[in-house]
């Protein structure tokens, strides 16, 4: 098992303390995330996920509790503070809307710049990012603004990939877009974390895509850590995560009824690959009735 | 024969182009008829023009180039914009951007205000509206202190209370998680249960797809599939090459018959790829 | 944080205060802003309070939310304070260095600071239990009679609206944008007054290009939704003016009549 890179310890953060609009969004939180791992976070809306991971960069201080980056408490000083920004890239939601510069190459350089990195550090930070997310060299000179939607949102995540995090936190990165997108997207992600071998944590509602692409899982639920484990631990728990507003896998959904209907494939099925090698099984034991 | 509501003879559709350049079809040639009370799910891939087409159906957008009929009305007449508008509601991606009011009760009556209805009458369909969303109790709530899912239902009451005959939602759930999505496409289903309406869903989950009982699929501006779920989606490697996807039953069937395991492509909810699988592989006793 | 902001928040409820015409809100407003500025002695002052207390307990509105509201406005507040303190005339009770305080300077400054502090906690009542829609509302029916001067009487309104309803989404727009920002290791408190302008361009451009999106696509869901300018339009709440209305606005008369009274007997 590797190491924690960071730790989130009984982390509770409270809005609007002392007014009628007063709410705990996050409450009493343990969480590791492990250095090279990929992570999924979920929840329903409003269950504290985009409150929580704006405090692994310190952007919000926690109303009591403490946040951990190998070791060393984030909010300790100015310096720490600074440190945590540099080493956990955020990419919030429909990162697109935050472009501002008159070309993409300027955008994806302003993390690096504000970093004061040198420049040839920047330039080549900049084309690398934009190799990551698949975006080619001629569109680094256009504005950000002639970019389609799927563009755009690549341009956005590259702009915190140039930073080189080594923690990547991406809330909900394919919101919005197709099917092929979403896949693209992901796939630059993990390109990312193969070559760099950061940790990912994402934040999303799509079961299938945390059943298919995370080592780990963490389910919120109104603000507490209601489970963690590896996607078959969380998704044999199927009737607790449906209670909690969420979905399953549908091979999930699958097996359970295949399992009531007196077919023998194990509880634990949650992706079409390992559904279908379940069913193989019994396709041999078939055959050689 | 059933009655047509919405007919859509060789549209063609583009954005005035800036000077010097040249313009591009957005919509290249669609036709399409929709029957009444029928649920239609278009699909196609970001920038295939589905929103585009959509916002046709309630003359926002008018053609460049054929032509949209709409209850028998044809929607670049101008005096009977606002009859169209009425008979076919929309719901739009971004609950956020289409709440006009900080109380949900005075956002439902938003439409029948402008329609002129007469002060009574809209707390009817208010009410009425809110309780078929299942929003009545936060009817004096202020939408921006709401989740996104409350909001998008606050969004679909504010439609209903026009009492529309058609609605068009565009990618209605994109923004929402499972609860969410569960409750608009809930929503749905009791609309053409207890109204009978016509529904046209835009959306990119195949899932949601699975439940119409049609599915038309663009790309580029043109229609490319159309017909029962169950004829589109066993195609699998031409949806993938449009940049589609298939519901992950479908996914699996197709896994098993590439492992040389031949089942019908057919089974698309959960409960028909069950049925199929445990008449192969369950036990009997 | 920018969500603490509560400026133009509407707090529902169904005390009489929000069950008032919005008419007679704004009208009570504008009496009780007179009352406010006919006051001279510390016993109007007094009965422009004690009718302000009245109404803040009638509507139940917690001290804490109008004090809140108070917060952004601190500064201005104390530095009226002070500079009144200094400027007052008369014999000085104290003096350092080239300031001296008068007796008259200290009476001036707590009633300047009184009166803004009760300015804004007034106009406060009136967003706190007013829905911006009714508020618009009545707004546009008071100012009815501008229509025969062709002031677009109903455009303006919607426009107030509108603006009111954007105001909670755009602000927590900004603080996304801002954060955002400072995930990129955007820093917008060092540096002199151009660099610190400078770093307000990563947050004012995009919340300009989507205040321009949102703008639009609400656009689009209103005429999709009928939406066609104030002709022909009904209101789901028609406002009428109750006898609670009129007595209300006999005791906003009659306090404005007290104060004037009050301060010319010099009391």
């Amino acid at each position: 098992m590797n190491e924690p890179i960071l730790k989130i310890e009984h982390l509770t953060h409270v809005y609007s303390q002392g007014t009628p609009f007063e709410l705990t969004a996050v409450r009493d939180v343990d969480l590791e995330i492990r250095k090279g791992e990929v992570l999924a976070l979920i929840g329903h809306t409003g269950s504290g996920k985009s409150t929580l991971i704006q405090h692994l960069n310190a952007l919000i201080k926690p109303t009591s509790g403490r946040v951990l980056l190998n070791g060393q408490d984030i909010f300790e000083s100015k310096k720490s503070v600074k440190a945590a920004r540099a080493a956990v890239g955020l990419v919030f939601q429909y990162p697109e809307y935050q472009l501002f510069e008159e070309t993409v190459y300027k955008d994806i350089a302003f993390g690096p710049k504000n970093m004061k990195l040198p420049q040839d550090e920047i330039d080549g930070r900049v084309r690398r990012a934009a190799r990551f997310v698949g975006l080619e060299e001629d569109v680094l000179e256009r504005a950000p603004f002639d970019l389609s939607g799927g563009q755009k949102r690549r341009a956005a995540i590259a702009g915190v990939i140039a930073m080189l995090p080594e923690v990547l936190v991406l809330d909900e990165p394919m919101a919005g877009l197709d099917p092929a997108g979403r896949e693209s997207i992901m796939e630059n992600i993990l390109s990312y974390h193969d070559e760099t071998n950061a940790a990912i944590v994402i934040v999303t509602h799509s079961m299938d895509e945390a059943a298919r692409y995370a080592h780990r899982m963490a389910v919120l639920d109104h603000g507490r850590v209601a489970m963690t484990g590896t996607p078959e631990e969380v998704f044999s728990h199927g009737a607790e995560l449906r209670a909690m507003g969420l979905a399953t896998p549908v091979m999930t959904d699958l097996s359970e009824r295949l399992i009531a209907l007196g077919v023998q494939v194990p509880g634990n099925v949650y992706t079409v690959e390992r559904m279908a090698d379940a069913l193989m099984a019994l396709e041999r034991g078939r055959e050689r009735a | 024969m059933d009655e047509t509501v919405i007919q859509i003879d060789n549209l063609t559709f583009f954005y005035t182009p800036d000077e010097g350049e040249t313009a591009e079809d957005v919509l290249s040639g669609v036709s399409l008829e929709i029957e009444k009370g029928s649920f239609v799910a278009i699909l196609g891939h970001n920038g295939s023009g589905k929103s585009t087409l959509a916002r046709h159906l309630n003359a926002l957008l008018l053609p460049k180039g054929g032509s949209v009929t709409v209850f028998g009305m044809d929607t670049k007449a101008e005096d009977l914009t606002l009859e169209i508008r009425r008979r076919v509601g929309m719901v739009f991606q971004n609950p956020d951007n289409q709440i006009v009011s900080n109380v949900v009760e005075e956002d439902v009556a938003f439409a029948p205000e402008n329609l002129g209805v007469p002060t009574p009458e809209i707390r009817r369909r208010v009410d009425e509206a809110l309780k078929m969303v299942g929003m009545y109790g936060f009817r004096d709530h202020a939408p921006h202190l709401l989740s996104g899912g409350q909001k998008q239902r606050v969004a679909i009451a504010g439609v209903l209370a026009m009492r529309p005959e058609c609605v068009a939602f565009d990618e209605p759930t994109a923004m929402l998680d499972p609860q969410g999505r569960r409750d608009v496409m809930d929503i749905i289903e009791k609309l053409r249960r207890e109204y009978g309406s016509t529904v046209i869903l835009i959306t990119h989950h195949m899932e949601e797809a699975v439940r119409a009982d049609r599915v038309v699929v663009m790309s580029d501006g043109k229609v490319v599939m159309d017909g029962a779920p169950r004829e589109v989606f066993p195609r699998v490697e031409e949806l993938e090459a449009l940049g589609l996807s298939v519901p992950e039953t479908v996914r699996l069937l197709w896994e098993m018959r590439k492992r040389g395991v031949d089942l019908p492509l057919t089974a698309l909810t959960v409960e028909e790829c069950a049925k199929v699988l445990a008449d192969r592989y369950a036990v009997k006793q | 944080m920018l969500k603490d902001v509560t400026l133009g928040q509407y707090f529902p409820g169904t005390t009489v205060v929000h069950r008032l015409d919005p008419r007679t809100k704004i009208l009570l407003v504008v009496l009780y802003i007179v009352a406010l500025f006919c006051a001279k002695t510390w016993l109007a002052y007094l009965l422009v309070g004690v009718c302000l207390a009245a109404a803040i307990a009638a509507a139940r509105i917690r001290l804490s939310a109008m004090l809140k509201g108070l917060k952004p406005l601190i500064f201005i507040v104390l530095l009226t304070g002070l500079l009144n303190l200094f400027y007052g005339r008369g014999e000085p009770i104290a003096r350092f260095w080239i300031f001296k305080i008068t007796r008259e300077g200290i009476e001036n400054a707590v009633f300047m600071v009184l009166r803004i502090v009760m300015l804004v906690m007034g106009t406060f009542m009136l967003t706190y239990t007013t829905s911006p829609i009714m508020l618009t509302y009545g707004l546009e029916l008071l100012m009815k009679p501008l229509k025969v001067l062709k002031v677009p009487v109903h455009e303006l309104a919607m426009m107030m609206s509108m603006a009111l309803r954007l105001i909670p989404t755009l602000i927590e727009e900004t603080d996304k944008i801002i954060s955002a920002q400072k995930a990129r290791g955007a820093e917008f408190d060092t540096g002199n007054l151009i660099q610190k302008a400078k770093a307000m361009l990563p947050i004012l451009i995009p919340l300009f290009l989507s205040s321009f999106r949102r703008a639009d696509e609400l656009a689009t869901a209103m005429e999709a939704r009928c939406y066609h300018g104030g002709e022909g339009r009904t209101r789901l709440n028609v406002l009428h003016m109750a006898a609670r209305d009129v007595l209300a606005l006999c005791l906003g008369a009659a306090l404005v009549a007290a104060v004037v009274v009050l301060s010319k007997f010099g009391l």
